[in-house]
């Protein structure tokens, strides 16, 4: 399979008080083409700034990648001047964030927003761009797409923007496509047809897919494989179907078995104990370990390293006699 | 867009009309007789008389208000008690210059302004931003009488460049328009900038970013137009502010202005102009509100649906 995107060790800090704070600490992962990988996690695991590092759209948070590469179709972005990026993004990669009430802009038409990019990358006069924003916009089942063209965002609902949303991203037939939380601003009803929706484009355009997201149906739903981090960590890399069938690390089984059930009559819902250490005030050892149900001695001593056995990668000291160690 | 206008124009009518009420009644609430005040100490009963019956001063109130619409429709607005010619003429005679004067300032406060606040904003937190906010702190801070005064010393006296006061030609405007726009310049710069760089925070600049769009197409595409309301309500009021005449800068350049007809119509208790004047402020800033408030729904469409 053609490998569309590949990072390795990378590391994001972000400047707090001029010290720099490690947010990602060297995580590894890749995309191949046509295929869709999730990210999972709690919030402030991490997640989104890694989605953004590899957009390099960190400069208004104020972060910085301080280590690592992100080399996608053999291009190492993080090297690439920012003059490249730009004409990277929006064609190459592109992004839908999670917040369709605001990640537009309000006081610009959705045509004018659509046709932005279009013009910019692919180099179509006006009339042009208009009429492939139109196509695009019935791509993704908008059906009065030319009307939608002169109205502004606070006319629309949350679904018919996150759409409006996808349409833009994938306007340039972008390769690789970002999703930070598509779904969570929006209705389960609607959640359901923008995961469908987007299902539909990737098998149609065969583009990989990055979706990020802390919700561990949307990943059963739509996902081919899954990366679970924690505290700016990979703890688990796994195919879908092994990870839901045999969980490895206890913070995975812990997220599967906070989802609701059907049919698991009054009991209480699941949650895992305590909450993420705050990256201020890192613990040594697992960073997981004192929420941990199988924590040992050994868990708050060392860190564990990330081992793999048939592409199923965990950091967990409970593997580690079995496992061999992964070089990435 | 229209409908809204209209809506608004219309929406004036019953503003307008309290307005001029209560400046009306303001002949009627000086303390004591109106017609003796303006016939002055030394007049007889007769001469009195005749002027409170040249004003309509015995017929009822709203006769009287009615009169009083009616002459101001046919541009009629009394006569000076001083000179004795029109209030009309005074008026017009003064406002041209103080039209001119404030377009000048207001223009190039706005300009300089608005670019000084999207530079701070965009190098926030490096030298062009102090660079920019020291120029703006320095435009607050110094009096307009001060600059308008070092500016004569300077530009007149020394190099003899630029009249010193009057309203004869373009040069004349310069310092004045100076000295009068460096505080709104100040104060809009600053509000350019805090809007901005709020504006920047937020997601749909990151969408466009994500899009691939450079920095002037990110200001001046995505985040100018959402920044420019706080600017807009700053500039309006001073904008209205500024179409009263200026005394004291009218008073330092020997600038034939409104605001010096005011207080000059004040000290001798001209009541005629003096009413006319406050007619006239009022009708400015209520156009000005006007057209602040269709420039905000031209800004964001969400007004214009509301």
């Amino acid at each position: 399979m053609e490998r569309l995107l590949q990072v390795n060790n990378l590391q994001t800090a972000f400047r707090n008080e001029g010290r720099l704070q490690t947010v990602v600490h060297g995580i590894s992962f890749h995309v191949n083409k046509g295929e869709i990988v999730g990210i999972v996690g709690e919030s402030g695991c991490g997640k989104s700034v890694t989605s953004l590092s590899i957009m390099r759209l960190l400069h208004d948070t104020p972060g910085e990648i301080i280590n690592g590469e992100i080399i996608y179709k053999g291009e190492n972005l993080t090297q690439l001047p920012e003059k490249q990026m730009k004409k990277y993004r929006g064609k190459e990669l592109s992004m839908i964030f999670q917040e369709p009430m605001t990640s537009l802009n309000p006081v610009l038409k959705i045509g004018k927003q659509l046709r932005e990019s279009i013009q910019l990358h692919l180099k179509l006069s006006k009339q042009q761009a208009h009429e492939h924003a139109i196509n695009i916009l019935k791509s993704v089942g908008i059906p009065r797409a030319s009307d939608l063209m002169t109205e502004y965002p606070h006319q629309l609902s949350g679904g018919m923007r996150q759409r409006v949303m996808i349409a833009m991203a994938i306007s340039c037939e972008p390769s690789l496509l970002i999703a930070d939380e598509p779904t969570t601003a929006l209705d389960v009803t609607i959640q359901a047809q923008i995961l469908n929706l987007m299902k539909d484009i990737q098998q149609k355009s065969d583009m990989g897919i990055l979706m990020i997201t802390h919700d561990l149906g949307v990943v059963a739903e739509v996902c081919d494989r899954v990366i679970v981090m924690y505290a700016g960590r990979v703890v688990e890399d796994s195919t879908v179907e092994a990870l839901f069938a045999s969980p490895k690390h206890p913070y995975t089984k812990g997220l599967i078995d906070a989802v609701p059930k059907i049919g698991s009559g009054n009991q209480r819902l699941y949650s895992i104990p305590g909450t993420v250490p705050n990256p201020k005030n890192m613990p040594i050892g697992c960073k997981f370990a004192a929420r941990c149900n199988d924590v040992m001695d050994i868990c708050t001593r060392e860190e564990p390293n990330l081992l793999e056995e048939k592409g199923h990668s965990c950091r967990c000291w409970l593997y580690h006699d079995q496992q061999k160690e992964v070089n990435i | 867009m229209w409908q809204y206008i209209i809506k608004r124009v219309l929406g004036l009518i019953p503003l307008v009309l309290v307005v001029s009420f209560v400046i009306f009644m303001f002949i009627h609430l000086i303390p004591g007789d109106p017609a003796r005040l303006i016939a002055g100490k030394e007049a007889t009963y007769e001469e009195v008389q005749q002027i409170r019956e040249s004003l309509g001063l015995e017929k009822p109130l709203f006769v009287q208000y009615f009169d009083y619409l009616k002459s101001l429709l046919s541009g009629d607005l009394g006569y000076s008690i001083q000179s004795g010619a029109p209030v009309s003429e005074l008026i017009g005679e003064r406002i041209m210059p103080t039209l001119g004067l404030t377009f000048l300032s207001i223009g190039w406060a706005l300009v300089v302004g608005i670019l000084l606040g999207i530079i701070s904003a965009v190098f926030r937190n490096k030298w062009p931003d102090y660079l920019g906010m020291l120029t703006a702190v320095s435009g607050i801070s110094l009096p307009n009488f001060w600059v308008g005064l070092v500016l004569i010393q300077l530009f007149s006296v020394q190099l003899g460049l630029l009249p010193t006061g009057g309203a004869d030609g373009w040069q004349s405007y310069l310092m004045p328009s100076f000295a009068l726009g460096a505080g709104i310049m100040a104060m809009i710069a600053r509000f350019t900038r805090s809007s901005l760089v709020n504006t920047l925070k937020q997601d749909y600049i990151r969408t466009g970013r994500a899009k691939g769009l450079g920095g002037n197409a990110i200001i001046f595409g995505h985040a100018l137009k959402n920044s420019l309301i706080p600017v807009v309500t700053i500039a309006g009021l001073q904008f209205g502010f500024l179409l009263g005449g200026s005394v004291v800068v009218e008073t330092v350049f020997s600038f034939p202005g409104l605001g010096r007809l005011l207080i000059d119509s004040i000290q001798i208790r001209d009541y005629p102009v003096v009413q006319a004047e406050i007619l006239l402020f009022s009708l400015q800033f209520i156009l000005v509100n006007l057209l602040v408030d269709i420039i905000y729904s031209f800004l964001n469409p969400k007004i214009r649906y509301e």
